[in-house]
């Protein structure tokens, strides 16, 4: 590779970036504006300043389409399962049920916007959490654009070692770590102990959103014992089994919460009147206004049971696992290369798509079974299956253009060295004071592919060459790596517009980015002066 | 039947009916874009990926050129 890395360069290559944060935070522009708008300066950049041909750019647009159709999967089977439930009134009996094991409001937000969304993580990941937790929320009171802010801060520990370790694994792999080696084991204990970090922030900073200092004096035992569930559990079970050290603790925590509603700390009713999150209006509409089906708190959670249960045992069971994975299929793609002589190697089988494993096929049945389920007690109408498939399809596509944007985007500035260039630069100019910005280079990759994998299979070389480079702890650097991206799945647009969407607020993203960022980005730095503090001076 | 023709009539005005059709589109300049790259022909690269960006640029020039805010 050649690309000349110098100021000129990267600018050109964090160009598209900064345009997309300033549409969106600046001018409010929603995600399916400026996304192609960031599209269009990253092809302008990648044809003209990187050399790229017109073959390279359409051969990673398609690859980004190809991405984004699996994601876009997900979306839609996440909104199916949901519009099931809306349509069988099961959010209301969530709702009600919830209120009644969580007398205090504060609780109940944390339970249904953190607790629950690490659940989720634990298992599904892609967006799920955001997806499902959004129209929770609001079921509960909470003010669309918060019921979107809340699981996205909730949801975000979880995505290093959720969905069964994904991350995680593609970290390891990036850096070369076989797993259970010295290495392996005190990277995942330094990534764990900065995660850690980010669960006790999480939870903190809902009970602020809720009620600033009353609610954090209330909410701080229940918080603090969360994050030592999560987050002390995370690392403990780092050292033992990767792929199960987040889904264990949250599951723990699940019970633990609902267990804390019962304590004479938690068991009366208790709220703040005027906390800035919650819609008091909608509750007094909903309710006097809609009739509650017949149907208990369990029988509303069964498309949810079915969902743990069902990826659990695809996901663990080794011999399922095998046996419905071998169905897969991926795209070929020919050798390209830039001017400069960066190449992206021929594939035979792109990103193979394993249908019967995919988080998408989880959701996709537990959605169906649980219309089957609600549809033969009768809580589900005439013409409400034909309402449920409309309405998904509808809410889906408008997200659709703005994550095909983002990801081809990601896509191209990857294939024309953009992103390598970026990361290049920003170590060659800071030296070792670089290692205050690593965990921020993690949030960064997330912001522009969308997951914590990507950003891990995208940075994790280069951390690793960087670290090797300045003499410094590689493993240290690595967690800081992964942490951050985690980090980042808080301020993934992809991932604001699940959310967004299924709230019924899209548009809104600049909006929900705005209050994020002010609290993401300063968590990195702390992580990264921390990670200074302790391995370079 | 009417019903229908005219709810889809209006769905196909709204935004999101738009966008529906640029999700479309897209998913055929994709296809379009596959064909060239396995034929190792760049101009049929080239129509498929104009036919892409075109609509992708469908929402910021629907939202801001033709029909701005206020």
């Amino acid at each position: 590779m050649n690309i000349p890395i110098n100021l000129f360069t990267w600018i050109m290559a964090f160009l598209p970036i900064i345009v997309l944060l300033i549409l969106m935070i600046k001018f409010n522009w929603g995600a399916t504006e400026a996304a192609p708008v960031g599209l269009l300066i990253t092809i302008v950049t990648g044809l003209f300043f990187f050399k790229a041909n017109i073959r390279l750019i359409a051969a990673e647009s398609a690859k980004g389409v190809w991405n984004a159709l699996v994601i876009l999967i997900i979306v839609w089977t996440a909104i199916l399962m949901y519009q099931v439930g809306d349509e069988a009134k099961a959010f209301l009996v969530i709702r009600n049920g919830m209120r009644k094991l969580l007398p205090n409001e504060l609780l109940l937000v944390l339970a249904m916007g953190w607790i629950f969304e690490s659940f989720l993580q634990g298992i599904t990941g892609f967006g799920v959490p955001v997806a499902v937790g959004a129209p929770l929320l609001i079921g509960i009171g909470v003010k669309p654009l918060w019921a979107v802010i809340i699981p996205l801060l909730g949801q975000a520990w979880g995505n290093t070692f959720g969905t069964l370790g994904a991350a995680w694994d593609s970290l390891a792999m990036s850096a070369g770590f076989a797993a259970g080696t010295k290495e392996y084991l005190v990277t995942a204990l330094w990534t764990s102990a900065f995660i850690w970090f980010w669960v006790a922030i999480g939870g903190f900073a809902t009970c602020w959103f809720y009620g600033k200092g009353k609610a954090l004096k209330k909410g701080f035992p229940a918080v603090a014992l969360m994050a030592v569930i999560q987050g002390g559990g995370e690392l403990l079970l780092s050292q033992v089994n990767t792929t199960i050290c987040c889904f264990v603790p949250a599951c723990v925590s699940l019970i633990v919460i609902l267990l804390l509603g019962r304590t004479k700390l938690y068991n009366q009713e208790w709220s703040i009147a005027d906390s800035p999150i919650m819609n008091r209006e909608f509750e007094e509409q909903a309710d006097g206004g809609e009739r509650l089906p017949d149907m208990s708190l369990v029988q509303a959670f069964v498309p949810y049971f079915l969902l743990s249960a069902l990826t659990l045992i695809v996901l663990l069971v080794k011999p399922i696992n095998a046996l419905l994975g071998q169905v897969s299929f991926g795209l070929s793609f020919p050798e390209t290369s830039t001017g400069y002589g960066y190449v992206n190697a021929a594939v035979e089988r792109f990103s193979p798509f394993t249908p019967f494993t995919h988080a998408s096929m989880f959701l996709f049945v537990s959605a169906i079974v649980g219309l089957i389920y609600y549809k033969s007690h009768g809580w589900i109408g005439e013409g409400g299956v034909k309402r449920i498939f409309v309405k998904s399809v509808s809410m889906t596509m408008p997200s659709g253009i703005a994550v095909i944007g983002l990801v081809i985007m990601s896509k191209i500035m990857d294939g024309t060295g953009q992103t390598v260039v970026l990361a290049n630069g920003i170590a060659s100019v800071m030296g070792k004071v670089y290692v205050i910005l690593a965990p921020f280079v993690g949030l960064l990759g997330t912001f522009m592919t969308g997951s914590n994998m990507s950003s891990n299979i995208l940075f994790g070389g280069f951390q690793m060459t960087t670290a090797n480079l300045l003499k410094v702890n590689a493993s240290a650097i690595l967690g800081a790596q992964s942490a951050g991206g985690a980090i980042g799945s808080a301020v993934s647009p992809s991932k604001i517009i699940l959310g967004t969407t299924t709230a019924g607020i899209l548009g809104k993203e600049g909006e929900v980015l705005k209050k994020i960022i002010a609290l993401t980005v300063p968590a990195t730095i702390v992580i990264g002066v921390i990670l200074y503090a302790l391995v370079a001076l | 039947m009417e019903i229908n023709n005219a709810e889809k009539k209006s769905f196909f005005k709204t935004k999101a009916g738009g966008l529906t059709i640029a999700f479309i589109v897209i998913m055929v300049a994709f296809v379009i874009i596959m064909a060239g790259l396995g034929s190792g022909n760049d101009s049929v690269c080239l129509v498929g990926f104009i036919i892409m960006v075109g609509a992708m640029l469908y929402s910021p020039i629907t939202t801001f050129i033709i029909k701005p805010k206020g």
